[in-house]
């Protein structure tokens, strides 16, 4: 344990609760004010007929003087007792939630300002939860403004105790009460007022007090965010996250967990650089000739969790709802991967503390979601790691949710995981879905075409296939029947079998089309479930074409014979006949072959393709 | 992790961010303490080289030993070094007071280097305690197409989440020494021995606490000779960094006018 002489603590709080007025007070009372700097400030109060306020000291915009409110976040610097302190000072008003987390993630205390006179609102519980959600353990609650309630020792215990019990609801462990009043400079600077709490110090003696470092042995954990080839070397830069790594140590790189040596540090001062250590921006040399991209973790020992499913907890600060089926981007340390929000499970309102009704996450409020994203990621489940348990949804430009991993989230994954793939581990390609982008200059997907059968799936699917090949295109036809021939030979024609027969064609599509393959898949298809579970193997890249015919135009064509022997007996459950078809009622791609002639059909396709796959050109 | 480490290695990090999002880049080269430390965190952070060019906007007024300290240092580190010149004051915005419409030119200078070169990042060594609205700022920045400072909808900033894409005709200010105070910044380049021009030195009871145009900064009174002892005024002194910076002082609002329309 050693003390820091450094220390970053936010002051939050509901506005006008004081926060201003304490940290004014703290500045001006260690000198920190500089010259002239106090007179500029009454200045500005006199300018816009206000009485003096603290909070021109921080306020530094106009529209926030003339309006009397903090907008954004600030920082200051004093002098306390030998230790520099940096105070955040963070908005208390609701509109500007971004700007408190924003201020509040930098701190590693926070002191919560309550005014003695009007206990507990609601930005007290927002913040609150925001400062758990966020990481923020060390926690000491200053009521304030004590001569307005007559220094009442009763009414100062009671709200206090009502502080208490609401920050161990939330999950802080050890919490600390002072009273106080930055006016009468009470418990400030000094223990001067007793008040029946028991922590028995004043503000400034929280806010040196020193925070525990562990020195616990972590495992070696780096994070790339670059490759630099400015000569023949190639330098892998990032930062280490946890542990250390020294040269010519074993390292492994995830999600693709190839092997290594490490060759050397390039430093440009110290040129013998033989260590990295946590926290350190290194670059790192290796002996073997593989391929790193940004957003590669690397490690010694440890495994990651590799998924591309995730439980997890979402906060949102979107003035737009989120709701499920919405796209984002997802960063995860140095990576970046497309998601999709599967499921919302659950809405918790942290003001109220309760789950709300309804599936879409308003603003400020924290989910229990589902994620898909369309790529591997490495996460780091270490319980004793908290930096890597969050990250963020963006959506053009703009961050939408904080995102978090729990424990239990980790489980759950964990478990869909081996599950889904019992003693199996994914072979990784060495070729990334963008890099086959680049190179095809179209994207995967499945387009589904589902429709009775002789309703023109495989004629529309084979012409389509050889427009797109000679386009170009990485295409594949992947037909029901042929399928039946041999990957699928040991399956009937009962309802279960047919299920199974679906579930693998939608897994050998899903395949293709992860590899950047445009894969049409001719099936049948007849029940909602089939296609609904088609839909979730394949995920964001299945597209649903319904090829639509009358059963009188289909018996009419009938190529096969099939409804034929179908109306004769001699084949049982035929969909449209004597089972039935349950039509799509929202496919992406409706083609009714009875209306529009085959070329028109095969050229809609054709551009819907383009449309949706087509990424160059 | 001591302070200085734990402010170099946040700083080579964004560096290295912004550099991997936004190209064209390049750096601010005021050819004060501030942009010196910067420099120098650049060759950190690539090692050894500034793969990007560096920046001199120039009004044409800086003191004599600011140009011999240009072209000395900008040798020694190998720099791709760009001047760009700066519009007469007749062209800038009269409503501004004197200095802040001098210092103004500036902004026109940099507005034109960024539009020529269609740039799309711009390191520059602005800190937090050197001015009160520069508190407010983040890491990376975003300007308009013309330039301004949308400082009352400023997007979030948390972990090393940094922005990471912007609309077209928009660029970032990125600022690795944001959370850097005057005190670090001395007592790194102390640490690192990195140049500076000896105006920030004591000679007859005076130096310059900030750097920039000689006709609108002044020395402060000051016995500092050496690095030393400047860190050991900083600690003590009551007197701010940009007193000497008349355009900071005319009127209430002229520091937040020039920022918001470009300004650093």
């Amino acid at each position: 344990m050693t003390k820091d002489k450094n220390c970053s603590v936010v002051f939050t709080g509901h506005v006008d609760h004081g926060k201003s007025s304490v940290i004014g007070r703290l500045m001006y009372e260690t000198g920190t004010l500089a010259d002239g700097k106090f007179n500029e400030v009454k200045k500005a109060c006199e300018n816009r007929g206000k009485e003096f306020e603290w909070s021109f000291l921080l306020d530094a915009f106009q529209a926030e003087r003339d309006q009397s409110v903090t907008i954004d976040t600030t920082r200051v610097y004093l002098s306390l007792k030998n230790t520099n302190i940096e105070i955040i000072d963070a908005p208390g008003h609701v509109d500007f939630i971004k700007n408190m987390i924003t201020g509040a993630v930098n701190a590693s205390k926070a002191v919560l300002i309550i005014d003695a006179s009007r206990g507990i609102e609601e930005q007290t519980l927002r913040h609150t939860f925001i400062l758990k959600l966020i990481g923020i353990d060390n926690i000491c609650v200053f009521i304030n403004k004590i001569d307005l309630i007559n220094y009442d020792k009763r009414k100062i215990v009671a709200l206090s105790s009502k502080v208490f019990s609401y920050l161990r609801h939330v999950g802080f462990g050890d919490v600390k009460v002072i009273a106080g009043s930055a006016k009468g400079g009470e418990n400030l600077f000094k223990y001067n007022f007793t008040s029946n709490l028991a922590y028995k110090k004043s503000l400034a003696d929280y806010m040196v007090s020193s925070t525990e470092h562990s020195s616990v042995r972590e495992k070696f954990k780096f994070i790339v965010q670059d490759i630099y080839k400015f000569t023949q070397k190639r330098i892998i830069v990032g930062k280490v996250i946890s542990g250390r790594a020294a040269i010519g140590g074993k390292v492994r790189i995830h999600p693709n967990e190839r092997l290594s040596t490490i060759k050397s540090f390039p430093d440009w001062k110290n040129k013998s650089k033989r260590t990295i250590n946590s926290g350190e921006s290194a670059c790192i040399e290796i002996q073997d000739d593989i391929f790193v991209d940004r957003g590669d973790l690397i490690t010694d020992q440890y495994k990651p969790l590799v998924s591309d499913r995730f439980f997890c907890n979402l906060f949102s600060i979107s003035g737009q709802d989120l709701k499920e089926g919405q796209k984002f981007n997802l960063r995860y340390l140095t990576k970046d991967v497309a998601v999709q929000i599967v499921k919302i499970e659950s809405v918790l309102n942290p003001i109220a503390d309760k789950l709300i009704d309804g599936k879409n996450i308003p603003q400020n409020h924290y989910a229990k979601v589902l994620l898909q994203s369309n790529e591997l990621l490495s996460l780091d489940a270490e319980k004793s790691q908290n930096t890597t348990k969050r990250f963020v949804l963006s959506d053009d430009f703009r961050v939408a949710a904080l995102g978090f991993f729990e424990d239990d989230d980790f489980r759950k994954i964990e478990k869909e995981r081996t599950t889904k793939s019992q003693n199996i581990t994914h072979v990784f390609h060495e070729i990334s879905a963008k890099e086959r982008e680049k190179k095809s200059g179209h994207g995967g997907g499945v387009l589904w075409f589902t429709g009775l059968s002789a309703s023109g799936k495989s004629t529309l699917g084979n012409r389509v296939e050889k427009i797109l090949f000679d386009k170009g295109y990485n295409v594949t036809l992947l037909d029901g029947d042929n399928l039946r021939f041999g990957l699928n030979n040991d399956l009937g024609f009962s309802e279960k079998d047919r299920d199974e027969n679906i579930r693998r064609a939608a897994e050998v599509s899903s395949l293709f089309a992860r590899r950047g393959f445009l894969v049409i898949s001719t099936f049948i298809s007849p029940y909602d479930k089939q296609r609904a579970n088609a839909r979730k193997i394949i995920g964001k890249n299945f597209h649903e074409i319904y090829v639509k015919a009358s059963l009188k135009n289909c018996e009419k064509r009938d190529p096969k014979g099939l409804y034929k022997k179908a109306r004769r007996g001699e084949i049982q459950m035929f969909s449209g006949i004597s089972a039935p078809y349950q039509e799509p009622g929202n496919p992406e791609l409706l083609l009714n072959t009875n209306r529009v002639n085959i070329e028109k059909c095969t050229e809609k396709l054709v551009g819907y393709v383009k449309n949706h796959f087509r990424i160059i050109g | 992790m001591q302070r200085l480490d734990r402010l170099e290695n946040q700083s080579i990090y964004l560096i290295r961010e912004a550099y991997r999002y936004f190209k064209p880049i390049s750096i601010l080269w005021s050819l004060g303490k501030d942009s010196n430390v910067m420099l120098w965190l650049m060759k950190k952070a690539f090692c050894g080289r500034i793969p990007f060019p560096v920046v001199h906007i120039d009004t044409g007024k800086k003191f004599k030993e600011m140009y011999e300290f240009r072209s000395k240092f900008s040798k020694a580190m190998k720099l791709d070094l760009r001047l760009e010149k700066c519009p007469s004051i007749n062209k800038i915005d009269k409503s501004l007071p004197p200095a802040a419409r001098s210092a103004a030119r500036k902004t026109e200078g940099l507005k034109t280097y960024i539009k020529t070169n269609k740039i799309k990042g711009v390191f520059a060594g602005i800190r937090r305690d050197e001015q009160s609205t520069r508190a407010k700022e983040r890491m990376i920045s975003p300007r308009s197409a013309n330039n301004e400072w949308n400082f009352k909808d400023q997007p979030i900033e948390v972990w090393d989440y940094y922005i990471n894409q912007m609309p077209a005709d928009c660029h970032v200010r990125v600022h690795p020494l944001l959370n850097w105070t005057e005190v670090d910044v001395w007592e790194y380049t102390k640490r690192e021995s990195i140049p500076v021009i000896n105006l920030y030195f004591s000679k007859k009871g005076k130096r310059y606490r900030s750097l920039g145009d000689k006709d609108i900064t002044f020395p402060v009174k000051s016995d500092a000779k050496n690095i030393s002892e400047i860190i050991k005024e900083l600690k003590t002194t009551k007197i701010s960094e940009r007193s000497g910076r008349s355009m900071d002082h005319e009127t209430e609002d002229a520091f937040e006018r020039l920022r918001s329309s470009g300004y650093l």
